[in-house]
């Protein structure tokens, strides 16, 4: 099938802000040209310029003529300052208008799914580095409360702490599903597997073969995964590791593609890596945002209605 | 154009939530007739009955054969209200995520799209009863501070009344564009003529050659505009129009079809509204309302992005 723009562009996006990330582009840095992505990509040039022109739109790009593609100056990853499209949201509240909310009750309507019921987390992992991002995003775009559990600490105790049988909803890892089922038998607690959003692995696999790429982490355990993630691919062992505060970051090349974890960011300090790369806030794949939000919404949706007839 | 199954299965599910959600439709209650919403859409009854199936497989209604299509049972309706709005909030919020709001920021992010500047909307009719319905719906469903003008003083004054040079927007029906456009034009202001889903003017024309038609009003000069617009439709002489606090409401004959404006239903009270009059449904057009939201988003976003 051939892709589509709006297919093209999202392509493009995430591999711009996956190259952010790895610190491989810059602001004011040149991108590949419409021909030779076209050809990578195996679309029609005028699809990939189309799609050029709607990230240009966006603030990400800038196209000038005859000298190529640019990231903008004043490019910043969309996470850090969303502007709201007016026709986005002349949409959500003719939608609203629909499902028979009018506009002025649809901030509070909105809320209402959101936070009527004050939700509580735990997020099960075993290493701090995910124990840090996971919660961190589940707080910040969710609003929920969470603890965060280090499955070590549970397998030395040897019982789940009451967190865990609190909680009202398990949040984990792929890695790790089995061992969470088996600490929390079927007492009717939701349990939520987080997908990582898979563009950076992507990009990184696809950097493997040909350089090194770095991960900077703090927890040794999460530099294990991280091969134990790559093991197998073509390239493994230009995967590289450093563990904060064990290995020398000193020792990472100036251009090589580097990727900082959250908590390694709070961390490194004043470290001339953190200017090479770009923050990165959002981790959880669409599947799992989608998942959460679900839960949240018709959570509070059910209490709401409880309270009604109440 | 003839409307396709799933634009009417829209259209009466629309009704049916909404219809509950206002309290205007109990569980249980009768739904109209597959024979009489073919009439009011001007379709092949047939179609109307697929869009009632879909509905019942929604489990929003129940058809029982030969007595009629009734809506369903409590739960069964509020649990589809309740997924219903579920799965939109999850896309909405979604759809937010995909570009970088938070959710938890999302309320927020609505409320400044719509309460950053207070919008003033003048609502430009020639008879209260078309005032109100303006004024009201514009107030009610999109937030603005509205306020009614009547076509009169537009005309009258050596300037613009007052409350159309504070306007933000001037908002009229298709019956006065020719007295608003000029003075919003002197003005400088944007106006919008507001279009209604479904035109009672049009389903009035369509059923006054089967019958008579009552109109409950306030406004006197309401009646005398709608007697003007069907002087020469068939069966003009069945309409009749009723003033309130003027006219005896009680000789409308039962299951008379009956049009009771929104101002009408206000001085009426809940008692005093003919049984059978024909519901009210929000009655801005999906473009009309496109238009005032964009309009309101447009202006609310501007001034987000003006430094103070």
């Amino acid at each position: 099938m051939i892709p589509r723009r709006a297919e093209v562009t999202d392509t493009i996006r995430r591999r711009l802000f996956s190259a952010m990330h790895l610190g491989l582009v810059k602001q004011g840095g040149r991108l590949p040209s419409v021909r030779e992505l076209g050809q990578e990509l195996e679309v029609d040039p005028r699809v990939v310029l189309a799609a050029y022109r709607k990230l240009e739109a966006e603030g990400l790009v800038e196209l000038r003529q005859r000298s190529g593609i640019f990231v903008a100056p004043a490019a910043t990853l969309r996470h850090s300052d969303p502007e709201v499209p007016a026709n986005w949201m002349v949409e959500v509240l003719m939608q609203g208008l629909l499902h028979g909310t009018p506009a002025l009750k649809m901030p509070d309507g909105l809320h209402r799914c959101l936070e009527t019921l004050r939700l509580h987390a735990v997020v099960v992992e075993c290493n701090a580095d995910q124990l840090y991002s996971v919660p961190a995003e589940l707080r910040r775009d969710y609003g929920l409360e969470v603890t965060a559990v280090d499955l070590d600490s549970l397998d030395r105790n040897g019982w789940p702490p009451a967190a865990i049988r609190q909680a009202d909803i398990l949040v984990t890892t792929p890695f790790h599903k089995a061992q969470v089922d088996r600490l929390a038998p079927d007492h009717g607690t939701p349990k939520v597997v987080i997908t990582m959003c898979s563009d950076l692995f992507v990009e990184v696999k696809r950097l493997l073969p040909a350089t090194p790429v770095y991960f900077v982490v703090v927890d040794p355990r999460f530099a294990v995964k991280l091969h134990k993630i790559f093991e197998g691919d073509a390239g493994a062992s230009n995967l590289r590791t450093l563990v904060i505060g064990q290995e020398d970051l000193g020792t990472i090349p100036a251009e090589a593609p580097t990727y900082l974890t959250q908590l390694a960011r709070q961390r490194v300090g004043d470290s001339p890596l953190l200017r090479r790369v770009w923050p990165e806030v959002r981790i959880f794949s669409d599947e799992s945002a989608r998942h959460i939000l679900s839960f949240i919404v018709r959570a509070n949706l059910q209490a709401l209605a409880g309270m009604k007839r109440a | 154009m003839a409307l396709r199954r799933t634009q009417i299965a829209d259209h009466l599910r629309q009704r049916l939530l909404s219809g509950v959600q206002l309290g205007t439709l109990a569980h249980g209650k009768k739904l109209s007739s597959v024979r009489e919403l073919a009439a009011e859409f001007e379709v092949d009854p047939r179609v109307v009955m697929a869009a009632y199936s879909e509905l019942e497989r929604e489990g929003l209604v129940e058809v029982r054969s030969r007595s009629g299509i009734f809506v369903a049972a409590a739960d069964a309706v509020e649990g589809q209200l309740q997924r219903r709005t579920a799965d939109w909030m999850v896309n909405v919020l979604m759809e937010g995520l995909g570009r970088g709001i938070a959710a938890r920021e999302f309320p927020d992010r609505v409320r400044q799209s719509l309460e950053t500047v207070r919008l003033r909307v003048a609502c430009i009719e020639c008879n209260h009863d078309q005032i109100a319905s303006l004024s009201n719906e514009l107030h009610d469903d999109y937030g603005v501070d509205a306020s009614g003008v009547d076509t009169y003083t537009l005309m009258s004054g050596p300037e613009p009344p007052t409350d159309v040079q504070r306007a933000d927007l001037l908002v009229t029906t298709r019956f006065h564009t020719v007295e608003v456009e000029p003075v919003a034009r002197s003005l400088g202001k944007p106006w919008m003529v507001a279009e209604l889903r479904v035109d009672p003017f049009v389903d009035i024309a369509r059923r006054l050659p089967h019958g008579p038609v009552y109109f409950v009003l306030a406004d006197p000069r309401f009646a005398g505009k709608l007697e003007r617009i069907y002087r020469e439709s068939p069966g003009a002489s069945n309409l009749h129009t009723l003033v309130t606090g003027r006219d005896d409401l009680s000789q409308i004959p039962e299951g008379a079809p009956t049009y009771v404006t929104r101002l009408a239903r206000e001085r009426l009270g809940e008692k005093g509204i003919p049984r059978q009059s024909i519901p009210e449904e929000r009655t801005f057009s999906r473009e009309t309302s496109r238009q005032i939201f964009s309009f309101i988003v447009r202006a609310n976003l501007d001034a987000i992005d003006r430094p103070s």
